[in-house]
This record gives C-alpha cells, structure tokens and sequence, in this order.
C-alpha cells in the first residue's frame, strides 16, 4: 500500500520548518475530502461562475490549501492564522499573507500552512486550489504551490495529476497547474 | 513597465500572460526580471537576520520566475546577473531555480550562516527531526 501510495501521490517528507502554531493548531476550517465535503467545493466553484456575484469574495481573497497525508488522505483547509498567545483562528487574506513576509518583525500572529493541515507531520503532495480570474469565467486549478510539501521534492507532473483524479472522482473537476 | 509583472500569486492566466510579453519582448524580459529582484530584496534584505519564512516565500517567488521564463522559452540566466552565491538571496535565488528543495537550500543557509556574508535566524523556527530513510527526499 504505501508504495502504492507513494508512486501515486509521491514519498512523504518532513516539512523543513515549522512556526509553533502549525503544529499545535489545526485550521478551523480543516476538512477531509469525502463525497460529502466536496459538496462544498462544487459550490463554491458554482458560485464563482455567477455573473451577477457582488464581489470576487471569497474565491479571490483567501487561498485554499490542500495536501496528502501519509495515509493518501486529502486535507484541505483555508489558510488561517493564529494570534500569537491566543486560541483564536482567522482566515488569512492573501494580501495580507503576502505583507506578512514583508514586515521586519513579527506581525502579532503566525501563519497557519500546509504542515498545519497534517499535525506537523510528514505529507505527500501539497498545494493550493485557486480559480483564476484572468479568465472568463473564472478556472479552477489544483497546483503544488507548497514550499514545504509541494516543489522541488521529486514531486512529478503525473502525481499531481492523480490528485485533480481524485477530486474529480467526487465532482470536483479542476485543471492541473504544475510548479 | 507593465503592470502584469505585479502579482501575489501566479495565476496560469498570469503566468502566460507574462510570458508571451516577455518572449516578443527582450526588453520586457529585462523589466520583469528587474522588477522580480527588487521583489526578492524587499523579501531578503542585503543585511539583517532573515527568518525562514522569508527564505520560503523567496523560494516561491524563484520557482515562480523559472516557471515564466520556461513557459517563455527564455534562458533565464541572460536577464538575471547571476547573483552572488555567496549572499542569502543569490543562495535561494540560484538553488530554487536549479530545482534544489527548500530542505537542502535551508540546510546550507544554517551551515553558511555566520561564515558568509548573510546571518539566518534558525533559532526562529523548530527543525523538524531529520527524515527517516522512507522520508528520504530524492536528489534534485
């Protein structure tokens, strides 16, 4: 099984780094993709294609994390943050993720990323979903943007397809975007 | 210079967007190679104690690039002086894009802190123990 597992959706590695949050948080929006959870991405894809929305809120403002466990379970959570000496989680904008890395000293909470959707622990592949909005309608992708999990780490074009299978086994149907 | 060399997060819809200027465009290839180092410098300042995360993010931004300028079918090393190895941000620049993982460009990064001309801050974060054999993560 595991080398089955592990020609399907790559070995699994310990993540470099971890901030202490990520291994004593989980994300409070942490979920297991089952044929009920995908519901909620089909959903939110359905919405993303309404031309009349309000607003690209939310598919544009938060990045939605995702990774193989060592079991070949996939997670997936919004990226959040913890505030530091505190319980309390947030979801995380990406611009301000993006400003987070800017500052010169630490921004009063820490990033909760992709180890944080596994403990800590060792994972397979990795990435984020995001719908691409240079394109009318928006596209939805799955890639393997994850420092940690995801690139440079003998993952391979064919293992990322694999995962794209696996959602799309339960609906979910999302272009492949590999890194 | 355009502004579609300004972005947070690659999008494919971007990323090709980008590289189709920048390959009818040799000039245009030099402002967003320009434009992606003075991102990086903002990331990994020349002097300081740099956090991990910033080595992360950095190393994103690297994979990112390649990812155009591959797409583009450009060398990417005739618009980017090679930066100093020797520095923290030519160290993640040149390693992410030779398809060294973020493990092996942190480790290195420890190793060198102190004895080059960068200082990293790994006290900062908590190493995970090293990988088991199973773990191994395969050469680059």
């Amino acid at each position: 099984m595991t080398d089955f597992l592990d020609a399907r959706f790559g070995l699994c590695v310990e993540p470099i780094r971890l901030n202490g949050a990520e291994e004593t948080h989980l994300p409070s929006t942490l979920f297991h993709l089952s044929g009920e959870t995908a519901l909620c991405l089909t959903r939110l894809i359905e919405m993303s294609r309404v031309q009349s929305k309000f607003s690209h809120f939310p598919f544009d403002d938060f990045a939605i994390l995702w990774v193989v466990n060592e079991k070949g379970e996939i997670l997936i959570a919004l990226e959040e943050a913890v505030v530091d000496g505190s319980t309390k989680n947030f979801p995380l904008p990406k611009n301000l993720a993006s400003a987070y890395t800017e500052l010169g000293r630490p921004p009063g909470y820490s990033k909760l990323g992709h180890p944080a959707l596994v403990g800590g622990a060792a994972a397979r592949i990795a990435g984020e979903i995001i719908c691409d909005l240079g394109q009318n309608p928006g596209v939805w992708y799955i890639n393997n943007r994850s420092g940690r999990y995801g690139i440079n780490v003998g993952r391979t074009p064919k293992q990322l397809a694999n995962a794209a299978a696996e959602f799309a086994q339960l609906g979910v149907h999302l272009q492949t975007d590999f890194f | 210079m355009p502004s579609m060399f300004e972005y947070d997060r690659l999008t494919p819809s971007r990323a090709r967007e980008i590289a189709e200027a920048i390959r009818a465009d040799p000039e245009a290839a030099q402002a967003f190679a320009d434009k992606t180092v003075e991102r990086l410098a903002k990331i990994i300042p020349d002097d300081g104690v740099v956090r991990a995360e910033r080595l992360e993010e950095a190393f994103l931004i690297a994979v990112e690039t390649r990812k155009i300028f591959s797409a583009a079918k450009l060398d990417i090393w005739k618009f980017f002086e090679k930066p100093r190895a020797r520095s923290l941000l030519g160290h993640v620049f040149i390693s992410a894009v030779d398809g060294r993982s973020l493990r092996e460009i942190i480790g290195d990064a420890q190793r060198q802190s102190g004895t080059s001309e960068f200082r990293f801050d790994a006290a900062t974060f908590k190493e995970k123990q090293k990988p088991t054999s199973r773990h191994k993560i395969p050469a680059a």
